[in-house]
């Protein structure tokens, strides 16, 4: 009898549940099984791919994977102990140039883009859109533009050691600007606010608060655009850098070789001997490739907070 | 004099027919302060706010707020969400410069001398100003480096023991020393919750402010963190000027001299405003408030 003394009509038969032990699991079903074997072909795409070119170039150059790479001078004449001295010195002499350009110049105007401009005003808009563009150019552009404005032209360097950092950096600052802007946008308002209600100024909050806390970010994105910059032939090729050269550069304005021309230049060979030393060249720059990036991530693990 | 805990139970009782009754849930009374009891006290000014409307952009978000700081006083302000007691506490330190489309119409005399006035240098007001966030916000750096970056970033060139000792009394005065004194160099975002808003605290008045403004400080916390910090600002309230932004009316009714009550009001065109209602002295807002709104909000009808 229900306590409001109506008439319930009796409670319709339950439909039985249906049964747990089935002995069958739908995560295990034929479509389930098929993603995951699409998705794992896709990635098996690139892993094989480059398995395969890593593994080409480490069988092809092996026999001349040697110390006399470092210690000789390139050779026309005689490829069993030619080395790449000159385009090693080259390329690190290239590479410590480039990053003591981009770090300052990239890392200070993520900050300005990020910590000082208005984002309301087109024309901060319109640099924030166009840096996202030149991140997209062609290398070669910038050999042009490299060939034209600071190897002849207004500035005149020619093609020497300072002229080809200036375009590498050139080419990379993009995308440290944007990574280092990423890393600057990361760290919470919280702190900031924190920072400024103690009474320091703008300046104090970025350099002491701010930027300590963005390392990570600024560390990764730099390291990277310098190993993009490592591989870059062509800008190099446009401004005239020598192809073969048998000196190493003692002040940024000697002129140089580096390592992708090196290759280039050994690849172009007939004989097989030169083929050989291209491919182990290759494994050089991979090494080098290799180690920038171990440091990014060392360095990015290493200064890693949690807020 | 009134027991402000009694207090604190009427506001919670849903009838407020029975006002007397002590059957309370909260924790029993606290010891008597050594201070003057709270009516007897006159409000010494220290800080004058007179018609202060703030605007963002072309939204009038708070009017007409008149009302005295009193030095050395617990200020509460109450009331419901979106009055704007953040907006109105965030232009004690001038921390509102930091939104682009704020603007400040009014005065905010501070030993006279207007705040908003176009020489007044908003770094210094902040030096003088302190400032603690409803979710702790300790640096990402040690303990001791997290207090000491205050007076180190405000030019007070202190010699190595000099700072240490500076440490040391601020972190004694925010009741978190004995806690943290064997591990100062450890990260201060490994403390707990109540412990971080200590620090906060601590890192608040280790530049000598004279106020220190609270923007809804316990809200993250648990009760025993709330305690913690509450006796704490008895203490503290010797030394400075509190004013505290609190949702919570029993905290407002245990811990401060004086309440002022701000309230959401929809204008003609149907925008949302901030203004304040009624200011007076803590057991009068809460027992015998003149405007029925004020009576209304502390009875729970609203809010």
């Amino acid at each position: 009898m229900s306590v409001t003394g109506l008439a319930t009509p009796p409670p319709a038969a339950p439909h039985p549940p249906p049964p747990l032990l089935t002995g069958r699991s739908h995560d295990r079903a034929p479509k389930e099984y098929g993603f995951r074997a699409v998705l794992l072909a896709c990635l098996a795409v690139g892993v094989v791919f480059l398995t395969v070119l890593l593994s080409y170039v480490l069988l092809e150059g092996w026999p001349r994977l040697d110390l006399d790479l470092f210690r000789n001078q390139a050779s026309q004449l005689r490829p069993a102990t030619a080395g790449a001295q000159a385009a090693i010195f080259g390329t690190l002499w290239l590479m410590a140039l480039t990053a003591l350009i981009i770090l300052p110049v990239g890392v200070m105007a993520a900050i300005y883009l990020e910590e000082y401009a208005d984002k309301t005003r087109w024309y901060n808009r319109l640099i924030e859109l166009n840096i996202q563009n030149l991140a997209a150019v062609p290398s070669v552009v910038y050999g042009i533009l490299g060939l034209g404005l600071i190897v002849r032209g207004p500035l005149g360097l020619g093609p020497v050691v300072l002229a080809g950092a200036i375009i590498l950096a050139l080419l990379v600052l993009p995308v440290v600007i944007i990574s280092s802007r990423e890393a600057v946008r990361a760290v919470p308002d919280s702190l900031r606010d924190g920072s400024l209600a103690l009474g320091a100024t703008r300046l104090q909050t970025i350099w002491r608060t701010v930027l300590p806390n963005s390392i990570p970010g600024i560390a990764t994105g730099s390291i990277l655009a310098l190993s993009r910059a490592i591989g870059e032939a062509a800008p190099l090729i446009v401004i005239g850098v020598a192809g073969f050269l048998t000196f190493n550069p003692a002040a940024v304005s000697d002129r140089f070789t580096a390592l992708p021309i090196q290759i280039y230049n050994y690849a172009s060979r007939p004989q097989e001997d030169f083929i050989i030393l291209s491919s182990a060249l290759i494994v050089v720059l991979l090494a080098i490739l290799l180690i920038m990036n171990s440091a990014a991530i060392f360095i990015r693990n290493k200064y890693q907070r949690r807020w | 004099m009134t027991d402000y805990d009694t207090i604190a139970v009427r506001t919670m009782s849903e009838d407020s027919a029975n006002p007397g009754t002590a059957e309370s849930t909260v924790a029993p009374p606290r010891p008597a302060q050594e201070r003057t009891p709270r009516e007897q006290r006159p409000l010494n000014p220290l800080i004058t706010v007179e018609k202060l409307n703030i605007y963002y952009g072309d939204f009038h978000a708070v009017r007409d707020v008149d009302m005295l700081i009193g030095r050395n006083e617990i200020t509460a302000l109450i009331g419901p969400s979106g009055c704007g007691k953040s907006t109105v506490i965030r232009c004690f330190d001038r921390m509102n410069d930091l939104i682009p489309s704020a603007r400040v119409e009014g005065k905010i005399l501070f030993h006279g001398q207007d705040l908003y006035a176009k020489e007044v240098d908003p770094i210094e007001v902040r030096r003088r100003v302190g400032m603690v966030f409803q979710k702790p916000n300790p640096f990402p750096k040690s303990i001791f480096d997290n207090v000491a970056y205050g007076p180190s970033v405000t030019g007070m060139k202190l010699s190595k023991s000099a700072m240490a000792d500076k440490v040391e009394q601020s972190l004694r005065e925010a009741a978190l020393w004995d806690e943290v004194k064997d591990k100062l160099d450890q990260n201060g975002l490994s403390l707990s919750g109540g412990q971080q808003q200590r620090l906060c605290i601590a890192r608040a008045i280790a530049t000598n402010p004279e106020v220190i403004l609270m923007d809804e400080p316990c809200s993250a916390l648990d009760p025993i963190a709330t305690a913690k910090i509450e006796d704490l600002m008895r203490d503290l309230v010797k030394e400075f000027t509190i004013i505290i932004v609190t949702h919570n009316m029993q905290q407002a009714a245990r811990v401060s001299d004086r309440t002022a009550f701000f309230t959401a009001n929809v204008d003609d065109k149907g925008h949302r405003f901030g203004q304040l209602v009624e200011y007076d002295l803590t057991g009068k807002i809460f027992t015998n408030p003149d405007d029925p709104r004020t009576e209304d909000y502390i009875s729970g009808r609203f809010g």
